[in-house]
């Protein structure tokens, strides 16, 4: 029965296998890990070989040939397959350059908040004591904090470019890397070699830096994923309300927003970008649970 | 008169990817109205299951199969799910090994033993609400009334138990299975917990399938007893006649290893070896790895059951051989 | 069980203060918030008026002491564009977004629960299969093109609903769908794993050994069980929808308080934007208490130890 699909089965020793080549083997039986890490590469591709792969330049205006609809409706033609903008730029070009906006700040911004995280969970989790508390608090109001209209207020003070973005998305989404992080570390910080380590007399920059992060950076990888997904997001909206990436720079959200106008004769000015965005975060987040089913067969979620 | 319970060639095995693991190997037996029918066994043996497959209640991914498996005389294999539903906690109800996690945490005790009245319609609320207090006095709680408010957390775990005791009672059912109802308690409740089941059974004129390892317990409360090894029932008969006198080596090694014979509290002795894998067939005795008799004869085929009586066992050699040579303590031999 | 919530009571008004103190300090985090407001190429001497008008040119200190002090009273001043007092801004304007909050969050606890439980029933089975589909459409859909995508579709293609504006209930259809499909997946996730692990317990056997029906045992004792969790998230996601309708009430025209936060922004009316930062961590602060306080009655464990 399948009934099991989601539980360890009780399945017999089998040959020994190396963690790697166990991981590899799991990753190769993995569907929705693979999909997830096709989606993932292909929008990676799109990001660096975007000068290569767009068959126009994303900024060039061309205004005889405005609003023209994608290859397959009446009108299309295959010099523009998914048709051109208000100012008769070619969506596919500008969609694929997006990717490079997209991927920055998605990338950009889990380093910087799995930095901070990661950071306050190891801190909190090592240390305990008031050390911990102070963690705790942070988190708590951090999330206490409505984080899209603080971004937003952000981005009116510092202005809306790549840069700014990615910080403020970076320092607004870092609470669960902390709360991961440091749920870890309280269960590692009592284990045999932590205290051997201590025996020992290692520092405590050590065994943090050496002994603990090693282990734990399995679940920050998952969160990263999962985060980067967020942040994607995050971005797109901050960029279709209009205070995120600025015209004439190419964001998925931003694309969007310049099509609402358009939401009723041309729809595809809306859809294209807006598919583009679902299926690479249902991508990142296939790769993010792909990577838990992997790398913590036993300790799921 | 016909038997409550009528089992015959019970197998019960779980698919896994190398093979299946047949956790009941062609198990039979009767249990009669009104008797205490005990089956011992070191845990994995499979007494717990073929219980559990009887209230249709095994693991979801368990096989069961067996020529006969009635219960009064309604064949429980092929009864459908809702049939199933109405007999059981009515004409047969269950008890668990651990009380403390057996009862709903969120629900009042009163909530729960009404439940099982009302919901098969046995009578209204305030007639389910009597019959519990009147239950729960039966087994000791007094000032029920105002204990069915209670949750299960604010009692021990000996009192959770006659919860469970009472609970089982509600619907006056013809068939009691008891698994290891003691085991989890504390030692010193053990005793008085047992007698309380055994005096409303008494009381209902109820049959029980006890389930232990506890050779004292089956003792003090069982009228005929089966000792289960690797999925087989190597031997079945009165406590008194397998007690005083076992014919199947395991159970003689059980018996022999009890310094003073069978007391409350006695668990199951070790005897040196280690039980055979249960996936596939097993080909000649079940005990033959770990008994000192097993010749050539032992290792070919299933073991015929050979009768003395009422009293049954699955091995090729003479009692007087076994009482002579007996099966060495495990003691002696650790 | 008292001292536990004092304790709990007490760190949320810590979180409270802190959270006032970050929402003062956020927008003048841009350095000289009289120069942004005097407006570019304002005189040495008009930005020094304008920073006196405004109190601007006191400690920050005495600018975050006095502005605490009065939104205690409930005095958040006036807003620097409308001249209308913050606390009447916001609460003309909270009703709309709470109710939008609260429909979309039984929207998607109407959808994760019953969901969650049958493809915890039957686990891999195609329910599950059908719900993880659900979660993960919930989880990775931009609400904005959601929102413009329903429009299209049932309002300019059907014809069904209206596409903007918060009069009469056909209005809030689009807007809840987009908001609550946002929380589901999360509640949804919560009810499924949580009835997994309690369908393995032993009191659920003992429900089932009772002889009770299919639906008494996953609704009444495992659902109860498994629910516990749900009910401290549904009282988080309820906050995050608070603080979340910006997007949906900016497409869909409503005036709730989200899009006030968002005007507000825009023209760096920093008495609005500074009071409603303040104002919904509050509510979300309140939230996660209650949500403490349901879970202590919905488990006598929590409620009794």
């Amino acid at each position: 029965m399948a009934s099991n699909l989601h539980q360890p089965t009780d399945l017999p020793e089998v040959l020994p296998l190396s963690p790697r080549r166990e991981m590899l083997l799991r990753a190769q039986g993995h569907k929705g890990f693979l999909i997830g890490l096709a989606i993932v590469t292909l929008a990676a591709l799109c990001a660096v070989l975007a000068p290569v792969i767009a068959p126009h330049d994303p900024y060039v205006q061309d205004l005889t040939n405005r609003l023209l609809p994608p290859v397959w409706q009446d009108g299309g033609s295959a010099a523009h397959l998914l048709g051109t903008d208000q100012f008769g730029r070619d969506l596919l070009s500008r969609v694929i350059y997006g990717a490079r906006v997209t991927m920055l700040v998605g990338v950009g911004a889990v380093v910087v908040s799995g930095f901070i995280g990661s950071l306050l969970g190891l801190l909190g989790g090592y240390f305990g004591g008031w050390v911990d508390s102070a963690v705790v608090f942070l988190t708590s109001v951090k999330l206490a904090m409505p984080g899209v209209l603080i971004a937003l207020s952000l981005l009116t003070i510092f202005g809306g470019s790549l840069l700014s973005i990615t910080l403020i998305v970076g320092f607004l989404f870092w609470d669960r890397f902390a709360i991961v992080v440091r749920t870890a570390t309280q269960q590692l910080r009592s284990s045999d070699f932590i205290t051997a380590a201590e025996t020992a007399g290692a520092s405590k920059a050590w065994i943090i830096g050496r002994e603990i992060l090693p282990n734990v950076l399995n679940q920050i990888i998952v969160v990263a994923s999962l985060e980067m997904a967020i942040a994607i997001l995050v971005e797109a909206s901050l960029s279709f309300l209009g205070l995120g990436i600025q015209p004439p720079m190419p964001s998925w959200g931003l694309l969007v927003s310049e099509g609402r106008p358009y939401l009723m004769f041309k729809p595809y000015l809306i859809n294209v970008p807006g598919l583009t965005i679902f299926v690479l975060v249902v991508g990142i987040n296939l790769l993010g649970d792909g990577l838990r089913d992997i790398l913590s067969p036993r300790g799921r979620a | 008169m016909n038997p409550l319970v009528d089992i015959r060639n019970l197998h019960v095995s779980i698919p896994l990817t190398a093979g299946d693991l047949k956790v009941v190997r062609g198990i039979s037996y009767t249990v009669e109205p009104g008797e205490t029918f005990a089956i011992v066994g070191e845990s994995g043996c499979g007494k717990s299951v073929s219980s559990l497959a009887l209230m249709g209640l095994q693991p979801k991914q368990a096989r069961v199969e067996a020529d006969r498996m009635t219960f009064e005389g309604a064949d429980i294999l092929s009864m459908p799910r809702a049939a199933l539903s109405r007999i059981r906690g009515v004409r047969l109800s269950m008890i668990f090994q651990d009380p403390m996690t057996a009862l709903n945490p969120v629900y009042t005790i009163g909530d729960q033993l009404t439940e099982v009245y009302t919901a098969h319609g046995l009578g209204g609320r305030k007639a389910a609400r009597e019959r519990a207090i009147d239950l729960l006095e039966r087994v000791g709680l007094h000032n029920a009334g105002a204990r069915m408010t209670l949750y299960p957390h604010q009692l021990s775990g000996g009192l959770r138990q006659r919860v469970v005791i009472a609970m089982a009672m509600m619907c006056h059912p013809m068939l009691i299975i008891a698994d290891e109802p003691t085991t989890a308690l504390d030692v010193t409740v053990q005793a008085l917990t047992l007698g309380i089941l055994k005096k409303l059974q008494s009381e209902f004129g109820t049959a029980m399938i006890l389930i232990s390892h506890d050779l004292g317990v089956v003792a003090n409360v069982a009228d005929r007893v089966a000792v289960m090894y690797a999925g087989e029932i190597v031997e079945t008969g009165t406590v008194a006649e397998v007690f005083a006198a076992p014919r199947h080596p395991y159970t003689h090694g059980l018996m022999s290893c009890i310094p003073g014979g069978a007391h409350l509290g006695g668990r199951l002795p070790t005897i040196p070896g280690t039980v055979p894998s249960l996936i596939g067939e097993i080909d000649g005795c079940v005990f033959r790895n770990r008994c000192h008799l097993a010749r050539g004869a032992c290792n070919h085929g299933r073991i015929a059951e050979r009768l003395d009586g009422g009293h049954a066992y699955r091995c090729i050699h003479d009692p007087e051989t076994l009482a002579r040579q007996g099966q060495p303590h495990a003691e002696a031999t650790r | 069980m008292l001292s536990f919530f004092v304790r709990r009571l007490i760190v949320a008004i810590a979180v409270g203060i802190t959270v006032s103190l970050i929402s003062f300090a956020l927008l003048r985090m841009s350095g000289d918030l009289a120069l942004v407001l005097a407006g570019e190429g304002a005189t040495e001497a008009e930005v020094a008026e304008t920073a006196r008008l405004y109190g601007l040119d006191r400690s920050f200190a005495v600018q975050y002491l006095d502005w605490l002090a009065g939104a205690v009273r409930g005095d958040f001043g006036r807003s620097l564009f409308t001249n209308e007092p913050v606390l009447d801004m916001m609460l003309e304007t909270v009703g709309v977004t709470a109710l939008l909050a609260v429909l979309s969050l039984l929207f998607g606890l109407v959808i994760a629960i019953p969901l969650g439980v049958l493809a915890a029933v039957r686990a891999g089975g195609w329910v599950d299969q059908l719900a993880l589909g659900v979660a993960v459409f919930g989880k990775a859909v931009p609400n904005f093109w959601f929102a413009l995508f329903l429009v299209f579709f049932f309002g300019v293609q059907l014809r069904w609903l209206p596409i903007s504006g918060s009069q009469g209930w056909q209005s809030y259809i689009l807007p809840v769908i987009v908001m609550g499909t946002g929380v589901m997946p999360q509640l949804m996730r919560l009810t499924r794993g949580g009835m997994i692990d309690v369908l393995e317990a032993d009191f659920v056997r003992t429900a089932w050994a009772k002889g009770l029906s299919p639906g008494r045992v996953f609704f009444k004792h495992a659902l109860r069980n498994a629910i516990l969790p749900v009910v401290a998230v549904s009282a988080v996601s309820l906050g995050f929808l608070l603080g979340g309708s910006v997007i949906v009430e900016s497409i869909f025209a409503i005036n709730g308080i989200g899009a006030l936060a968002y005007e507000s922004i825009r023209r760096v009316d920093f008495p609005v934007v500074q009071s409603i930062l303040f104002f919904l961590s509050l509510i979300y602060i309140i939230l996660t208490l209650i949500a403490d306080l349901i879970n202590a009655r919905l488990d006598p464990r929590i409620r009794l130890t």
